[in-house]
């Protein structure tokens, strides 16, 4: 789970550092500090859900569970964003709270 | 040809993408079948539903050979797995050369009467060959390569695939929004595609690119594979001599796994002084389709070789291959690769779609032309899901007896295939058309467990109470693609033309 709120969250931060999909969200621009905090954060969670991939399926599961677990929440979240930006912003705090408390799947 | 890069790049994409798109359609979705082939099967044979996980019983399995086939020139025995309960033993005849099959309790090694069927297996075949043999594996190779092709241009003509890598329209015009479900399916799934297209050629480089092989093997890739696998050959002798307890030499063969499990037993030249012995590790904790075997003296039980897979070379090839054939246990990775080929194959079907659409707004060209694409896009896509449905329908309906049964399923898949295609011709309505085909696979996926019901006694209320999540994850798919299914038809139905848009995201989402 913690592979998938990193994945989903990475993803949603790098989407947020583009200026239109901010506003989708927010209804105002983004300044640059933000949009670097964004992208930043994002290729980080990127990176740890990797990791996390990687610790719990080893290196040769890893990074093929990884491409999957990207692609797929990665969908979710394109298709979700245009009708419920707002939706799709609480499933990426969903997905951390249900991290936090240890859920698995 | 055209005047600049991308102007060339899109000619290729368009047409090439067009001739083989409703092809590579049917091999993505049957591949994505295929992800659940034993689980397919094993929902189709309700017989070995009252199989529970026991101790097998090895010696048994070969008694039953010893007597069904005494006088044959090999002994094959595949022991069971969670992904297959039933113990399976096959033996091949020197005079007939017929392969003969039995299914087999494992605890008591009793013969299961099981409904003839081909399960997972006939989506397998389909989606390698087309049912067509060598023929099929070439078709199916060529359209790889334009998938390839296809894959490497339109990576080039739509270049703001990463600035635009969020954006999905669905407000926006009809052609905007199809074409964002495009590329998002292709962008985001871009490493899969081309990961799972590569490796499928690299399964049969050997019939693409034969020269190696007619070189150094006389053409006889089971020589190379042979001299590969070190495989032990032993002429038969003549001689009788009794064959050394099988159960004890699988025991043995485990020692040098630490761990692994025994996928399948061969016994070559069974009864005779020159007995071997081969058993086989299932490759279910790894990437790479290296399955380790240790061959023994069949009537001394010494140890002949024991074979891990050495050379970096095989180890690659075995790694590639490895994660086309998903034969590892990684139930995660499993539904991930489903996921990512339902995705695909909805890439290629948009792809199909917004040939029509393109050409359908900008009144470009005639009529005729893009109602006969349409007319295909109807059949391959709609009518494959009710062909598939159809399939499992007919694993249910007909009767278990029937000579022939097995072959009756697939006549059922075609037949409604071709009628669905006829359908497509004749309808003049295109959305209408889209709209039945679409409720007639919803409908049918969707009534699946409720005929489970009524035919079996392996139906969800029975399964989901045991946890029996094989066979009730084939329902629940099922019930769940229904429900997409429906919803695409709905959205259909609310707008005439525009709606197909709700078939991509709905099938991405579909399943448990």
């Amino acid at each position: 789970m913690m592979e998938i709120a990193l994945c989903y969250n990475g993803l949603l931060a790098l989407c947020l550092a583009m200026p239109k999909h901010y506003r989708q969200l927010f209804g105002r621009s983004s300044s640059d500090h933000v949009r670097w905090a964004l992208k930043i954060a994002g290729w980080s969670a990127m990176a740890g859900s990797l990791l996390s991939a990687i610790a719990s399926n080893g290196w040769s599961f890893g990074p093929v569970e990884w491409i999957g677990m990207t692609g797929v929440t990665g969908l979710v979240l394109i298709f979700l964003w245009p009708f419920q930006p707002q939706a799709a912003a609480i499933l990426g705090a969903l997905a951390v709270i249900a991290a936090a408390t240890g859920v698995t799947i | 040809m055209k005047d600049s890069f991308t102007q060339s790049m899109d000619w290729l994409h368009t047409w090439g993408g067009l001739v083989f798109g409703w092809l590579l359609f049917v091999i993505f979705l049957t591949g994505t079948l295929t992800v659940f082939d034993k689980e397919i099967t094993y929902w189709m044979q309700p017989e070995l539903h009252r199989l529970t996980p026991s101790p097998v019983n090895i010696q048994a399995a070969a008694d039953q050979l010893a007597r069904l086939a005494p006088a044959a020139d090999d002994w094959w025995i595949e022991l069971p797995h969670f992904r297959t309960p039933e113990l399976t033993i096959s033996w091949q005849d020197l005079d007939q050369g017929q392969q003969e099959q039995r299914k087999l309790d494992p605890a008591t090694g009793e013969i299961m009467t099981v409904r003839g069927t081909r399960g997972g297996e006939f989506f397998y075949r389909f989606h390698y060959q087309l049912h067509l043999d060598r023929l099929g594996t070439w078709v199916v190779g060529a359209a790889a390569m334009v998938m390839l092709a296809a894959l490497a241009t339109g990576i080039v003509i739509h270049h703001r695939i990463f600035k635009d890598f969020f954006a999905f329209r669905p407000q926006a015009s009809l052609q905007r929004s199809w074409l964002d479900a495009h590329n998002a399916t292709g962008v985001l799934m871009l490493p899969f595609h081309v990961v799972i297209t590569f490796t499928g050629l690299v399964i049969f480089w050997m019939i693409y690119m034969p020269g190696g092989v007619d070189v150094f093997y006389e053409g006889e890739f089971g020589n190379m594979l042979a001299e590969v696998e070190q495989r032990v050959d032993r002429k038969r002798t003549g001689t009788p001599a009794s064959l050394a307890s099988l159960a004890a030499l699988e025991q043995r063969a485990k020692i040098q796994w630490n761990g692994g499990v025994t996928e399948w037993i061969q016994v070559r030249h069974p009864g005779d002084l020159h007995a071997t012995v081969d058993v086989v590790r299932r490759a279910d904790d790894r990437l790479a389709l290296i399955s380790d075997r240790v061959t023994f003296d069949g009537t001394t039980g010494d140890v002949l070789k024991v074979w891990k897979g050495e050379g970096p070379a095989f180890l690659t090839y075995s790694v590639l291959i490895g994660l086309h054939y998903l034969w590892f246990d990684h139930a995660t990775i499993r539904w991930l690769y489903f996921f990512m080929g339902l995705t695909g194959s909805v890439m290629i079907a948009t792809g199909s779609l917004l040939w029509v659409i393109k050409r359908r707004e900008s009144h470009t060209s005639n009529h005729s032309e893009y109602r006969i694409v349409e007319s295909l896009n109807i059949a391959v896509v709609a009518g494959l899901l009710v062909a598939v449905a159809a399939f499992f329908w007919s694993n249910r309906l007909w009767p278990s007896d029937v000579p022939g049964r097995a072959v009756w399923e697939m006549r059922t898949f075609f037949l409604v295939w071709c009628l669905c295609a006829v359908h497509a011709c004749l309808r003049r309505d295109c959305s209408k058309a889209w709209k039945e085909q679409l409720v007639a696979a919803a409908a049918l996926f969707a009534l699946l467990p409720l005929l489970n019901l009524v035919t079996t006694d392996s139906h969800l209320f029975v399964t989901l109470a045991v946890c029996d999540w094989r066979l009730a994850g084939v329902d629940l798919t099922c019930l769940a693609v229904g429900g997409s299914l429906f919803g695409a038809a709905w959205r259909i139905g609310r707008q005439a033309v525009p709606a197909q848009q709700s078939i991509s995201s709905s099938i991405v989402e579909a399943g448990p």
